[in-house]
């Protein structure tokens, strides 16, 4: 995804940032090597811009924040919140709805024979 | 840490972006970029290693853009400029007035249970309230003022505006208080300072310039040693 549309990207990186913590609790570095391993490259942020998504959704109460000594390194851990828990099913059922929509187009008759 | 860091937090600040955030940021992005590092130099070309990781980062431009946008992470003083800076200095001032009067009539009301002269000290308690609430307070809230918009880079109008509305209402708001002596009942009150006579516009003009230059003057001093400071930083960059 070279280039973002931002109304169809919006809430994306919460999803996929919330999705992964719902694993395990990860740091920024960690979250951004997950989000590109695990979509094949395909999602690739900014890898400094993820960071302005982790603190809004501290903020906004879905995911909280811990420092930890790690190997003689201070690490900014993030982990799911209950909060968290519920906007990840909102998020999710969302971003099915939404892709159902665009199958739904995309496999209809009409447009197929235009294709 | 690199000097873009110093570009970025100056940006953040400027935008609007709180300092407890801004400062989290910076210290996750030196992070991030240690962890980058080290990922370059064990790939092909070792010696590029730092430039291709603050590359992967991001600029300064768009990593500020990214925090910024969020609205969420802005200071009180970015969301509520207004009250930040003008309405809220001269609430804290008059319960600040409110509160040396009810201490003042505390320790007065304490002294004096069952009629007993009051101690000669009890004239100092409440002159020191008098000159805390009167001289000090005004003075002290606009240095706070001047701080907090200093620290978060704002823009000089509001937060001029807001010392001047201090600065008047400190003149005009004059805190009085007669203490109870014997066959007399004492008094306490918080009056405008204004009258017909010319004594009283004379005070009031006297206590605005002393207000307006204790608290405008380290103002524009740090304001000017700041940009001052900007603009080197920048010839140097």
């Amino acid at each position: 995804m070279g280039s973002t549309n931002p109304s169809f990207m919006n809430g994306v990186p919460e999803l996929l940032v919330l999705r992964l913590l719902q694993s395990r609790e990860m740091y920024g570095y960690q979250i951004v090597q997950a989000i590109r391993d695990e979509t094949s490259e395909v999602v690739s942020l900014g890898e400094g811009v993820v960071y302005p998504v982790l603190h809004a959704l501290e903020s906004s109460g879905a995911i909280s924040s811990q420092r930890r000594a790690v190997n003689g390194r201070s690490r900014i851990y993030y982990a799911l919140s209950p909060q968290g828990v519920t906007r990840l099913t909102e998020l999710t059922a969302l971003w099915s709805r939404l892709t159902n929509a665009v199958q739904q187009v995309l496999e209809s008759e009409g447009h197929a024979a235009i294709v | 840490m690199p000097q873009s860091f110093d570009l970025l937090w100056e940006r953040l600040l400027r935008g609007g972006v709180s300092r407890r955030h801004a400062r989290r940021y910076l210290v996750e992005l030196g992070d991030h970029l240690q962890d980058l590092v080290a990922e370059e130099r064990a790939g092909a070309e070792p010696r590029s290693a730092e430039t291709r990781a603050l590359a992967r980062l991001g600029n300064p431009e768009t990593l500020a853009g990214a925090m910024i946008a969020r609205r969420e992470l802005r200071g009180l003083a970015a969301r509520a400029p207004i009250a930040t800076y003008v309405i809220a200095p001269p609430l804290a001032l008059a319960a600040g007035a409110a509160l040396a009067m009810v201490g003042i009539v505390a320790t007065a009301t304490a002294l004096r249970n069952g009629g007993a002269a009051l101690p000669a000290w009890t004239q100092t308690v409440a002159d020191t309230g008098v000159f805390f609430s009167n001289g000090l307070l005004p003075v002290l809230l606009g240095w706070t003022l001047g701080v907090v918009a200093l620290r978060q880079r704002s823009a000089t109008l509001l937060p001029v505006l807001g010392m001047l509305v201090l600065a008047i209402v400190g003149a005009v708001l004059q805190l009085d208080v007669t203490l109870p002596s014997a066959g007399h009942h004492g008094e306490i009150g918080l009056a405008t300072g204004l009258g017909p006579s010319f004594a009283q516009w004379s005070g009031l003009a006297g206590r605005l310039t002393l207000n307006l230059a204790l608290i405008l003057t380290p103002y524009a001093w740090l304001n000017a040693w700041r940009a001052a400071r900007a603009g080197e930083d920048r010839t140097y960059a």
